[in-house]
């Protein structure tokens, strides 16, 4: 044994040893949820005909995520869809100044498959990760590819954050024959480009504040061929700010308040202000956690500069009579739920979606929309982590 | 003040996780240094493929892996134990579990050990901050003598950066403190008994730094009512027989744990270089007598 002290050349060596950076997940997990969406029925006062059911859609995702080697995690996703029942066609002011809806009648009956795939690489300063998206209904098919990044700075305390996303969609109408839209529309192409740059800050133990601007550039075939007298501009851009805060706080088991701003324009002359609030809140109960998180969103908008409920305007007239270009506010109200134990999580989510012409805060009009659409989701799934 | 306990299964052993703070930060913090010791544990684990540890010994005789900044520095502190105890501590030992299985209860030939030894040579070993490269086929290095102290610290640090201020890592017996209690009473650490490890054989009091325990009773066999444990000189691939358990406090579990695993590899010579240390220490010979200077 040699005389000198180990002890002060050990402890020596051991601070030597660097520390570590933000690490890849190391778990794989496998996990499926079921969703089922159900939009109200229209108001039969309304309607021309006497269809007033409007979309029921049942989704099923799988998802997939696992690490590979030491740095590297990627997660994959496949959903399927199925859509029943009908949609708005047109609305327009009779002569009595009363909007009248019109429905496609119970048409539709369709299924969509969308497949993602997300790598991610690690660094010791930040992160970098890749997005592939494909999805494929019988009227319509898109393609996204995207990139993203974070890179830590001030001992990880701010970070920031930037992606990028393109994606090509092509249109296909079912019965092209059908309308001039219809047939206009076969074939078209959308584009678009998106930019988001954000940066989260850490302001203290138990906060965090992310500000972010994002731009959002659509170009091609903008319209909808199903519905009448809709002709929309060949591009839209879109600015979206928005500032999201995240509190811990001490409560019984431990909870976080998340609320988040966000403000919206674009050239179509539409403008919105969206407020989430939602509080997780935590119980341990022995070998259980479960994490309880009611929250409730507030939706206002103006509408774009074409939305008219006139019945037969001139061809040559930009002109959409879309209830989602309509001046009008919304709530949500909802409760998500997980349990977890172990390996496995659990989760139950329910959300309650109104949406009014009277709940607009900024820019209400008179005109009655009555295709503004009450919808709720109910979700239930399970995570298995191993 | 109530505490808060995270229990998981890390490297083979318990981990406990005591702490006292807001509830909100510990959960936080509990996940966050329950991943960081499962990605030491993944990084340098022996049993699983994709390890940086497994790639390094499966291109043995073969080719030099490249290595992190981390995985050098821990090279360079086995190194250290490897000339401390003149190469009786060797991080490329571990291949001796192919003689020696304490479930069969039957002691290895004496061949079987000499087939061996030339496989166990930590000074052949290429290695600098880049790159480390096993020359014979089927040689091996692993972080066994260490890996879980090291974790502790690691863990412990996470605590830390993260501001909690009261609690401590436990990871299957080595004891790493994150701060004391929040009444400054210290965390009451139990010594096992090597003789019936489920007891304590003395408690002792700690307010920070680190305790490890090095003792015979963790993975052994009775042959001929001879006792013999997994601590392995590398010099001849026998098991030391001395030492029942040498418990040694420093600031650092990494630390206290080698200096503990060298004292049972010094054998007799042991107490004399441990004293030399100044550190605490308490250290129980096989026939039960104890040495300690707390």
């Amino acid at each position: 044994m040699k005389k000198l002290s180990a002890f002060s050349a050990l402890s020596a060596a051991a601070l030597a040893i660097p520390t570590q950076a933000e690490v890849a997940p190391t778990d794989t997990s496998l996990s499926y949820r079921y969703s089922s969406y159900q939009e109200a029925d229209a108001p039969r006062e309304r309607t021309f005909t006497n269809e007033t059911g409007r979309y029921q859609i049942d989704i099923q995702q799988f998802g997939y995520r696992t690490p590979i080697g030491e740095s590297w995690y990627i997660a994959s996703e496949l959903q399927f869809e199925t859509m029943s029942g009908a949609s708005p066609t047109q609305t327009y002011k009779n002569n009595d100044g009363q909007s009248t809806l019109i429905m496609s009648g119970a048409s539709i009956e369709e299924q969509r498959v969308d497949i993602k795939i997300a790598p991610k690489k690690y660094f010791p300063h930040g992160t970098a990760g890749g997005l592939l998206a494909l999805s494929k209904e019988n009227d319509y098919q898109s393609l996204a590819f995207g990139v993203d990044g974070t890179l830590d700075i001030f001992a990880k305390h701010t970070t920031l954050i930037g992606s990028l996303s393109v994606s090509n969609d092509v249109l296909s109408p079912t019965d092209p024959g059908l309308s001039t839209a219809r047939t206009a529309a076969d074939g078209r192409k959308k584009r678009s480009f998106s930019i988001y740059e954000g940066i989260n800050q850490v302001l203290d133990k138990y906060s965090t504040l992310q500000v972010g601007i994002g731009y959002t550039q659509l170009s091609g075939y903008l319209s909808d061929p199903y519905k009448f007298e809709d002709r929309r501009p060949e591009s839209r851009d879109q600015v979206t700010l928005s500032v999201q805060h995240k509190q811990f706080a001490n409560v019984l088991d431990g909870a976080a308040l998340h609320s988040s701003y966000r403000y919206y324009y674009d050239d179509w002359g539409l403008a919105s202000h969206t407020v989430d609030i939602k509080w997780a809140q935590q119980f341990n109960l022995g070998r259980y956690r479960f994490i309880a998180t009611p929250l409730v969103r507030y939706y206002t908008q103006t509408k774009a500069d074409f939305y008219s409920l006139e019945q037969n305007p001139a061809d040559d007239q930009l002109n959409s009579s879309d209830y989602r270009l309509s001046s009008y506010g919304a709530f949500t109200f909802g409760f998500n739920s997980e349990l977890k134990l172990e390996k496995w999580a659990f989760h139950f989510d329910w959300q309650q979606y109104t949406s009014r012409e009277t709940l607009a805060l900024f820019g209400a009009s008179d005109d009655e929309a009555p295709a503004l659409v009450n919808f709720s989701t109910f979700t239930a799934g399970v995570d298995y982590k191993f | 003040m109530n505490y808060h306990q995270h229990n998981f299964t890390a490297m083979a052993s318990p981990c406990k996780f005591f702490l006292q703070g807001e509830n909100a930060l510990l959960q936080q913090a509990c996940l966050k240094a329950q991943a960081e010791i499962q990605r030491i544990e993944q990084k340098f684990s022996r049993y699983r493929d994709s390890s940086l540890l497994q790639t390094i010994n499966n291109n043995a005789g073969i080719k030099a892996t490249p290595i992190d900044a981390e995985t050098a520095a821990l090279l360079n502190y086995a190194d250290l134990c490897y000339q401390q105890s003149e190469g009786l501590f060797d991080i490329t030992s571990g291949i001796l579990r192919k003689a020696w299985d304490f479930k069969s209860k039957t002691l290895p030939s004496k061949n079987d050990i000499q087939a061996l030894l030339p496989l166990i040579d930590w000074s052949s070993i290429r290695w600098d901050q880049n790159e480390v490269f096993l020359p014979k086929k089927n040689m091996e290095i692993d972080f066994g003598g260490f890996g879980k102290e090291y974790a502790a610290d690691k863990a412990a640090e996470i605590f830390q950066s993260m501001g909690v201020q009261h609690g401590l890592v436990d990871l299957g017996g080595d004891i790493r403190i994150i701060g004391d209690k929040v009444d400054m009473t210290g965390w009451e650490i139990g010594i096992r008994d090597p003789k019936q490890p489920q007891q304590a054989i003395s408690q002792i009091t700690l307010h920070d730094g680190a305790m490890a325990t090095s003792g015979n009773y963790e993975r052994f066999m009775k042959v001929n009512n001879q006792h013999y444990c997994h601590i392995m000189k590398a010099n001849s691939g026998w098991p030391v027989n001395h030492w029942a358990s040498v418990s040694i406090l420093a600031p650092q579990c990494l630390v206290a744990g080698s200096l503990a695993t060298l004292t049972m590899l010094g054998e007799e010579d042991g107490l004399a270089w441990l004293k030399e240390q100044e550190v605490p220490f308490l250290i129980i010979n096989v026939d039960g007598s104890q040495h300690s200077n707390f």
